[in-house]
């Protein structure tokens, strides 16, 4: 399949998944809850995810050619990040700044919340072909290797909002170290 | 605030005033809980402020009955799984017919088993609204139908050695998939002055309806100015002894929990804030109280309210 088809039936098959996740929240007894942090998990996962295709195509070199969707994976990742960010400041706080910034200040794991999106976010910006050529591709790839600040930001993010940890921010962190160890190993 | 009586469904206002009626009973028998109640005119009028013992009428938002398919479905009761949705979506193992209730230990002359049929008949079913404040922050408003600590304490004769009550739930993992996540039963307490307080109560029921398997059924404690951790659900034994119990929380972390757990919105849990709270089934968030609104009830019971030790 063509990569640029491949790329709209993910981004449609996203949408649809992100669609369900909201409908079933909104069944659930706190809906505010359980969008704000649906959103967050789905970030997550997907900048996890976004992360794998290095790894992948050196394991299985006939992957490579999928390497183009890392771009829609990482969008859609900081498009959810957004989300939560997004409940959390209207549905949650409903714009009350005052309590927001009390809460902030308090809260270590907020903080590395806020900085995970904001490093995301020249990510976001910087996605395109155009962007790759205009920077010179070295410090394109320097620049979008803040991904490996951002994500272990955002699962400790997750971990520490827990009253006891779940397995699951745990699998994403060992996924991660692991990945993290073979980028050291290899491919550079 | 006084509360439109517009802004309080039907339901709850119901709830509320059969509540301020169950007190009023209670308080010629416990004149602790002097500050409790509304007079008789108040409760007639529709549109006067309700008031809700001590300081929770000063809440910045009416005080409205969470719903209870909401109470119902959105719990924490680790037996049960660890998502909040896992204790009302699994199977219905607990037997909670025929159940019994152990009150001993070295602190009561008259101790007892006494079925839960046999503690309704004994003793007066109260109604009371209170607020339930959990310490990851969140809060409900739970209409409990029950009976006062107080009551079954008395009647098992305490004597000079009861100094705490430890309260202990069913230890059983055919009834309770996740019965070990503690490695034991699971274990709260509380000094046996928060224990005769008129506010605790021994719940056996939400909206006159009996307590489903994942509220803790067929009978929990509920002390409304402490963490929601504290209220032990399905409780089999009561034991009133002189040294102070070692509940499970504070076993499991004791850096994060304690034993007196009160709630203040001024001594964060080490990992977020206890300022705020969200109000599970509507937006945005809302002040915590010190002893979540009934610090005037209950503030003479810890002398001194810098004392971190009293509020986590």
């Amino acid at each position: 399949m063509q990569i640029k088809r491949l790329a709209r039936l993910f981004n449609v098959l996203l949408l649809v998944f992100v669609v369900w996740q909201f409908e079933l929240s909104l069944k659930a007894p706190d809906t505010v809850t359980e969008l704000r942090d649906m959103s967050g998990r789905m970030a997550s996962y997907l900048l996890l995810l976004s992360l794998l295709f290095t790894p992948a195509s050196h394991l299985w070199p006939s992957l490579r050619v999928y390497v183009p969707l890392r771009r829609y994976v990482g969008l859609w990742a900081f498009t959810m990040a957004l989300v939560h960010l997004l409940v959390w400041v209207s549905l949650e706080f409903n714009f009350d700044w005052l309590l927001m910034w009390q809460e902030t200040t308090d809260n270590l794991f907020i903080w590395m919340g806020l900085i995970a999106l904001l490093l995301l976010l020249p990510m976001a910006l910087t996605s395109n072909r155009k962007s790759s050529g205009r920077l010179g591709y070295r410090r394109w790839q320097a620049l979008h290797s803040l991904t490996y600040v951002a994500l272990p930001l955002a699962l400790g993010h997750y971990l520490m909002a827990q009253k006891v940890a779940t397995g699951e921010p745990v699998v994403l962190l060992v996924v991660l170290v692991l990945v993290m160890i073979w980028r050291f190993k290899h491919a550079r | 605030m006084p509360v439109k009586s517009s802004d309080i469904t039907p339901q709850a206002l119901f709830m509320q005033r059969r509540r301020m009626l169950g007190l009023g009973l209670a308080s010629l028998s416990l004149p602790l809980a002097s500050g409790l109640f509304a007079d008789e005119e108040e409760l007639l009028d529709p549109d006067a402020p309700l008031s809700l013992g001590g300081q929770a009428v000063a809440v910045n938002k009416p005080i409205t009955a969470t719903r209870l398919d909401i109470i119902n479905s959105y719990n924490n009761y680790y037996e049960f799984g660890f998502g909040k949705e896992d204790p009302s979506q699994a199977p219905k193992t607990l037997i909670t017919s025929p159940w019994s209730v152990t009150v001993g230990g070295v602190g009561v002359d008259n101790p007892g088993i006494y079925d839960i049929a046999d503690l309704h008949a004994e003793h007066d079913i109260e109604n009371r609204l209170y607020r339930f404040r959990c310490v990851e922050a969140w809060s409900m408003v739970v209409p409990w139908n029950g009976i006062p600590l107080a009551a079954i304490i008395k009647a098992a004769k305490p004597n000079s050695k009861a100094k705490y009550v430890r309260f202990e739930t069913l230890y059983d993992d055919k009834q309770m998939p996740n019965a070990n996540w503690a490695g034991g039963p699971y274990i709260e307490g509380l000094t046996i002055a928060e224990a005769v307080h008129p506010l605790t109560l021994m719940a056996t029921g939400i909206y006159d309806e009996p307590l489903q398997q994942q509220t803790g059924a067929p009978i929990r404690l509920v002390v409304p100015w402490k963490y929601g951790f504290k209220y032990a659900k399905s409780i089999v034994r009561i034991d009133l002894v002189e040294e102070m119990p070692r509940n499970t929380w504070w076993r499991q972390n004791p850096q994060e929990y304690g034993f007196y757990a009160n709630v203040n919105p001024k001594f964060n849990h080490p990992r977020w804030s206890q300022a705020s709270e969200r109000v599970v089934g509507s937006f945005g968030r809302q002040k915590t109280l010190i002893f979540n609104g009934y610090a005037d009830d209950v503030a003479y019971l810890y002398p001194d309210l810098s004392d971190r030790r009293y509020f986590y």
